[in-house]
């Protein structure tokens, strides 16, 4: 479905996993490239695109960080630092950080793949295997045997 | 419409069948934790994550971003020979030094060459290679020159005279970045790439000799700090992007600039400068919407009155940024400067001007 308002620019509607519908406008959605792509293909034209893989949860922040990051050509690198860093830090439950990482891969979106996994990476930088483990809710498998094969195995990266 | 979370959660801990939470990081698809774990410092710490359980044991075979910073050596043949065969690697990032490797007992060009080699092997795409030698800088890895995959590549601390003799290599480098590399000869960017339809972005930082940007078609971006250079030709037909800072470089001379579709520069002067090089690099970047400049040079041209009864070439400017050294604690520019600058835009057009405080210490002022 697509829509124009009064400054012409184009609307477009997202229907999440669960049903819910979001109208936001085409410069905004197309910073997804999966959805560009999708609305190349006039996918968008009749009703709305549905997205399978995303909930509506999750859909709502991506719209948040897709629409700070279209209008932002002039402003200071800087303000949009800072505003990555709230926002993640906003989204700073593990759930909702692995389900965003999901999201901006199936939308392909760059920018917060990449914020994303820096978040994730800085979480599990400078912890020990059972910290991180911990965090994560990692069950380890191994027996101590295999543990120390494994670790031997690749004692360069422990040294 | 019910939370889909809480729905979720349900679901797992009836599963798991009990209070225990999902694993949801060993839950992500390889290529996702993969992406995360490049994000980590270097590859030994994403190889680390192998005792964790099952799950990770082998994920670091196939990471496709591999990141050595002056690592252990054995580390580095380690994580090669170990790497899963069928996988294609995304970049790799080598620091290494010579004198450190040989402390080692390990001749530093050639383990860096063997690594080059595999990644060349492995289809990589994305190379950033920084050789510390203390007596002389290294020739590049031949097996550099031969490489198809590669589309962006940084080398750093070398000798690039190599890139001078090959040819028709280097098709697909869409990024070049050399930093305090030399070379014998003229630097002539569209001698290095025959092909060079694809160049995007030229980084150049303190590079020394003879330099010449030109023929280059698809060249939108170009960086160039603190050369050390006697003559420098410009000629981008597409070029947007222009960043020239010159501190501590000596280029004695600009010639043939010609950038016609600039539209954005920054303009980092540190030197006193000689006046005609000033003018003839301002006259050929004169097509830009958007200039970032710093003033200090223009003070002193100013103070020699060099300033007086000259028209800037600016015709187009929409904005302009005036960036004054980090020691003033009050930002003023004065009104000669300015006045300059947007001497040669008309009256009619709108220009926004703001002041800065440049980003880093000049190396005098």
């Amino acid at each position: 479905m697509s829509i124009t308002t009064e400054n012409n620019e184009k609307m477009i509607t997202l229907m999440s996993s669960d049903g819910e519908e979001f109208v936001v406008e085409e410069a905004v959605a197309a910073q997804s490239q999966t959805i560009k792509h999708l609305i190349e293909d006039g996918c968008s034209t009749e009703g709305s695109i549905p997205l399978p893989n995303v909930t509506g949860r999750v859909l709502s922040e991506v719209i948040q960080y897709c629409k700070k990051h279209s209008s932002s050509d002039d402003k200071e690198e800087k303000e949009l630092e800072a505003w990555d860093a709230e926002f993640v830090k906003a989204a700073d439950d593990h759930v909702a950080l692995t389900d965003l990482m999901m999201a901006a891969n199936f939308l392909d979106i760059k920018g917060l793949l990449d914020l994303v996994a820096q978040t994730l990476a800085n979480m599990i930088t400078g912890k020990s295997p059972e910290e991180v483990r911990r965090m994560w809710n990692i069950k380890n498998d191994f027996t101590p045997e295999e543990a120390e094969k494994v670790r031997k195995e690749n004692q360069w990266a422990f040294e | 419409m019910g939370s889909p979370r809480r729905k979720r959660t349900q679901i797992t801990t009836e599963w798991a069948g009990g209070e225990e939470e999902v694993d949801r990081l060993s839950n992500l698809p390889d290529e996702i934790i993969h992406h995360i774990l490049s994000f980590l410092d270097d590859t030994p710490s994403a190889v680390k994550t192998c005792v964790l359980s099952k799950r990770w044991k082998h994920l670091w075979t196939s990471i496709p971003d591999l990141s050595f910073h002056h690592v252990n050596w054995a580390f580095l043949i380690h994580t090669f020979l170990r790497r899963d065969p069928n996988t294609k690697l995304h970049s790799l990032r080598l620091y290494i030094c010579s004198d450190y490797a040989l402390y080692s007992g390990v001749d530093g060009v050639a383990l860096r060459n063997w690594a080059v080699d595999n990644a060349v092997r492995y289809g990589v795409r994305h190379i950033d290679l920084y050789h510390r030698d203390y007596i002389d800088r290294c020739p590049v890895p031949s097996a550099l020159l031969g490489c198809r995959t590669l589309k962006t590549l940084t080398l750093r601390h070398l000798d690039v005279s190599d890139l001078l003799l090959s040819s028709s290599c280097f098709g697909g480098v869409t990024d070049l970045c050399l930093e305090d590399c030399v070379f014998n000869g003229c630097f002539c960017v569209s001698g290095i790439f025959p092909n060079v339809v694809n160049l995007r972005l030229l980084h150049l930082e303190v590079v020394n000799g003879v330099m010449e940007v030109s023929g280059t078609l698809q060249l939108v971006y170009l960086d160039m700090v603190g050369l050390v250079c006697d003559k420098v030709k410009l000629s981008a037909p597409n070029l947007r992007g222009f960043r020239y800072s010159d501190n501590g470089s000596v280029i004695n001379d600009f010639f043939d600039i010609d950038l016609p579709s600039l539209r954005r520069a920054e303009v980092l002067l540190y030197e006193d400068g000689k006046a005609d090089r000033v003018f003839k690099l301002l006259y050929g970047i004169r097509s830009v919407e958007s200039l970032a400049i710093s003033i200090g040079t223009l003070e002193a041209l100013d103070k020699a009155r060099l300033l007086k009864h000259q028209t800037s070439s600016f015709s187009k400017l929409t904005f302009l940024k005036l960036l004054v050294s980090p020691n003033k604690c009050r930002r003023v520019v004065r009104k000669e400067i300015k006045a300059y600058l947007l001497s040669g835009t008309p009256r009619s057009q709108r220009v926004d001007v703001v002041v800065d405080r440049l980003p880093y210490y000049p190396a005098e002022d």
